[in-house]
């Protein structure tokens, strides 16, 4: 079995990030640059796959420029088996990645598709179900585990009530949670190997997919500083003051 | 003697009414050899050695005028009369060698390297300004204090006289205190020490006139000083002439040194390595006398008494420092004096075993001449004659054959020492090449001289097997073989150039031109290939397994050397274990976070992993004769322990 995983290049998860000047984005020139933490959670989930012996090739895919082959890379030291990419300086929203992925699907034909539930820098929680929609394959939203078996993947899921468990025919999309499971380090020796791994590099245009963005960034701000707190002297000026001065009660 | 060709160098000064026979002095040096605060025979049998061999005026090391100044964990401390009694015996021991000796008056202020209980000092300056090399924080001084201290110059001074010593030096080098007051970036004070050049100078001034006060006529009483303290926030020459010219009128002389203790550029000054020009100071202590009126002393990588000549012919000074001559060869004075300029083993400035040792809480000695510093066990002047003689064979020409062999033809063996190739020297051969390091060349001249002094017989091109140790049949055979290039095992995936250090050196290898080196051994050879590489052109990343490049150099030669590395752009990366390589990138390690480092780019890998043994011949010939195994061919250390072991072994043949 063939599983394709999708990562995203973002800021590395413990970098705090700054707003430009300008307020048309966050800062990117010199900050650390990482993979997505649910991204790495979908290859170690299909690395694992293969280590059982369920799936007998791991193929990562990323968009993005020409340094989104180092996330490519460390996915390889991590134990995927080929990456490719498909280079853009453009920006891309959910709806052209999923169009993107649903290319290299065809191309690839996977048995099953894994992507991270969302990523951290644009918190969409979007392209997953997209790419489900797209290559008409069912879906598998916020994975807390996956189980393959005959044919069909067995997919707990995280919902607001509790714990929710499906059964998916392949190919299949799923999305990773945090819990799905823990990713492991690269090691020394796997990095050195990733590099004489294949990497492929592709272009929206041979893959024949339109990147027209549906969405335009207006303004990016950062959260507002929290206000101090007071003490209030008593339950009745506690209520006085919601009432009066937050506003939160009637 | 023979003195015609140095009539400057050997002619006699009369300072305080006490003659010098010549213009030799050996300045105060830190020796460890002290370890209780006060002088011991291992001390006075380091400077018996100095006296012997003809050296005019010998300095003592720095002696602790006040509690607060205990600036090592070996100070000699002259805070009490129970002093006088070593200081006397120190005396007569120079003089009855006809050596003039002064003795060192010292606070370091907030020069604080370490303390005997190891905890942190608490320092005393003229302000509370911190210091750099060493992290220290001081106190400022009350004026109480100052007048304590003041009369501690004075009482130290009175027991020296009564002791017999002949003069005292004050110590404002180096930005110990006088120079702490004297500095304006250090001294902030607002009251009479302080706030212009007048009020900065009453330190120094009381110090001179109550030393004055409590010691007679016939007693020198001179200052060391910097000339310039060699960093931005150090005194410069201007400040330190003018202040000189003030303090003469009470000064018997004026010692010419240069740098400070306070910051790691000046610090190399106290030291100079052996990329320092010869007598480099020499044109500041000429500028000093010619506009003071009493004699100029100066020091500075002095290490040739030709050099030493030049700089009194050409009147740049009135006596000169030779110290590190004289811890080499304590008896360059009396080979000089003899027309013997060959037998002189000259100091090459290494660093290694004299201050190197001094950083590392180790007795002063030095890497050519072991018996410096064990002067207790070696005597003075070669091994006693062997009352059983031995025919000996040693094997290998190296630092450590050479030794041996020259200490055991002294002692009256038949030594006849082999060497594999055409050339003298082993290693030493080798390691000159180092950019930089070719003076390091000078310790096989030397070990080779003594060698044809003592009467060894040397044959060359021979590498010696069982057959030829059954043939001559040898009583004991010293096994010097020296090592080879150690090669670590680490992944190689690729087609990168891959080469040991040796093999640049020799030129053997043309590297790319994108190197980097892997410098586990954290010594002077990555650091000299990564300049020798930079200087050709090549982009240089230096990844040493160490917390800095050079961590096992002596402190001076490491800042020395890293300066050069910042200014040629060489990238030096902590902390890097090399695991392996592919065509273009190098894998590293990162030895504390256990992360992963590539380095990219790169068309050569350098290894410098030092050396390993490789001769089997110890075991091959072990039925044949006494057999002893020394150097590297025992475990690949330095040079220093390489000379160190063919004195020991040879000497208890």
């Amino acid at each position: 079995m063939k599983i394709l995983v999708a990562v995203k290049r973002v800021i590395d998860y413990n970098v705090k990030v700054r707003v430009k000047a300008d307020l048309t984005d966050v800062e990117l020139a010199n900050t650390k640059m990482g993979l997505n933490p649910f991204c790495e959670i979908a290859v170690e989930e299909a690395i694992r796959l293969k280590e059982k012996g369920v799936a007998t090739e791991v193929v990562v895919v990323s968009i993005g420029n020409k340094a989104s082959q180092e996330q490519l890379r460390t996915a390889l030291a991590l134990g995927a088996d080929r990456g490719i990419l498909i280079e853009t300086e453009q920006v891309v929203d959910s709806l052209s990645v999923a169009k993107l992925l649903q290319a290299v699907v065809l191309e690839e034909k996977p048995e099953l598709v894994i992507l991270g539930k969302q990523s951290i820098d644009s918190d969409n929680g979007q392209t997953g179900q997209m790419l489900a929609a797209l290559a008409g394959m069912p879906q598998a939203t916020f994975a807390s585990e996956l189980t393959i078996a005959d044919g069909q993947a067995i997919v707990v899921r995280e919902v607001d009530g509790g714990l929710q468990t499906l059964e998916l025919n392949l190919p299949a999309v799923v999305t990773t949670d945090l819990r799905l499971n823990e990713p492991r380090y690269a090691s020394l020796p796997n990095i050195m190997k990733a590099k004489r791994k294949p990497l492929d590099v592709k272009t929206p245009e041979a893959l024949g997919v339109d990147l027209k963005c549906y969405l335009k960034v207006i303004k990016v701000e950062p959260p507002t500083e929290r206000q101090s707190g007071i003490v209030v002297e008593s339950i009745g000026e506690l209520v006085t003051k919601l009432k009066n001065e937050a506003k939160v009660i009637g | 003697m023979n003195q015609a060709q140095f009539p400057n160098l050997f002619s006699p000064l009369t300072i305080a009414g006490k003659t010098i026979r010549n213009r030799i002095m050996s300045t105060g040096h830190d020796t460890t050899l002290p370890d209780d605060g006060y002088i011991n025979d291992a001390y006075i049998a380091y400077q018996e050695a100095r006296a012997l061999g003809g050296a005019g005026l010998i300095v003592l090391q720095v002696s602790a005028v006040h509690d607060s100044a205990r600036y090592s964990s070996h100070v000699l401390m002259a805070t009490d009369d129970g002093c006088i009694e070593g200081y006397r015996k120190m005396a007569d021991t120079c003089h009855q060698h006809d050596a003039v000796v002064y003795a060192q008056l010292f606070h370091p202020g907030r020069e604080i390297m370490e303390t005997a209980d190891g905890l942190a000092p608490v320092a005393y300056s003229a302000s509370a300004i911190h210091q750099e090399r060493f992290h220290v924080m001081p106190r400022t001084m009350s004026v109480d204090m100052i007048s304590e201290i003041v009369a501690g110059y004075a009482s130290a001074a009175k027991r020296m006289e009564a002791a017999g010593i002949d003069g005292v030096e004050i110590v404002a080098s180096h930005g110990y205190l006088p120079s702490q007051f004297l500095n304006p970036c250090v001294n902030k004070r607002t009251d009479q020490y302080g706030g212009c050049d007048e009020n900065r100078l009453r330190f120094l001034q009381e110090v001179i006139a109550e030393v004055r006060n409590a010691t007679s006529d016939h007693f020198a009483v001179g200052l060391r000083i910097s000339s310039r303290e060699m960093d931005e926030h150090g005194l410069q020459l201007e400040n330190t002439l003018a202040a000189c010219k003030v303090l003469s009128v009470d000064l018997d002389f004026i010692n010419i040194i240069a740098g400070t203790s306070a910051t790691l550029v000046g610090a190399v000054h106290i030291v100079p390595p052996m990329t320092t020009d010869n007598a480099y100071l020499a044109s500041d202590s000429k500028l000093y006398k010619e506009q003071l009126d009493i004699p100029v002393f100066v020091a500075g990588r002095i290490n040739q008494p030709q050099e030493a000549e030049q700089v009194l012919l050409k009147k740049e000074a009135d006596i000169v420092g030779m110290t590190r001559a004289l811890i080499c060869d304590p008896n360059m004075p009396e080979k000089a004096a003899a027309g013997r300029f060959d037998d002189i083993r000259a100091c090459i400035g290494c660093n290694q075993a004299c201050i190197g040792h001094f950083h590392r809480g180790l007795p002063i000695s030095c890497i050519q001449h072991p018996e410096t510093g064990r002067e207790l066990i070696y005597g003075f002047g070669g091994a006693p004659k062997a009352t059983t003689l031995k025919k000996v064979m040693i094997i290998g020409g190296g630092p450590a054959g050479l030794k041996a062999a020259s200490i055991a033809a002294g002692a009256g063996h038949k030594v006849t020492l082999y060497e594999a190739s055409k050339q003298l020297g082993g290693q030493v051969n080798i390691a000159q090449k180092v950019i930089g390091r070719a003076e390091f060349g000078g310790l096989a001249t030397n070990l080779t001289r003594e060698c044809e002094i003592a009467g060894v017989d040397v044959v060359r091109n021979t590498k010696v097997d069982r057959s030829l140790v059954e043939r001559e049949q040898p009583d004991v055979v010293i096994i010097a073989t020296g090592a080879t290039p150690y090669i670590p095992e680490f992944e190689n995936y690729g087609e990168m150039q891959v080469v040991n250090n040796w093999q640049i050196l020799n030129e053997e290898v043309v590297p790319g031109a994108s190197v980097v080196i892997a410098d586990w051994k954290c010594d002077w050879v990555g650091m000299g290939l990564a300049q020798q590489l930079a200087g050709n052109g090549h982009k240089v990343r230096l990844a040493v397994n160490g917390v800095c490049a050079g961590e096992l150099l002596q402190s001076y030669v490491r800042t020395s050397m890293i300066a050069t590395l910042h200014r040629l752009e060489v990238e030096v990366i902590p902390y890097m274990r090399l695991f392996g390589c592919d065509d273009d990138t190098v894998y590293m390690q990162h030895t504390a976070s256990g992360d992963a480092v590539m380095l990219e780019e790169v068309d050569t890998l350098v290894l410098s992993y030092g050396q390993q043994p490789t001769s089997t011949l110890a075991e091959e010939i072990s039925d044949l004769a006494e057999v002893h195994t020394i150097g590297d061919a025992l475990a690949a250390r330095t040079a220093e322990e390489a000379v160190y072991d063919g004195l020991k072994v040879a000497w208890n043949l």
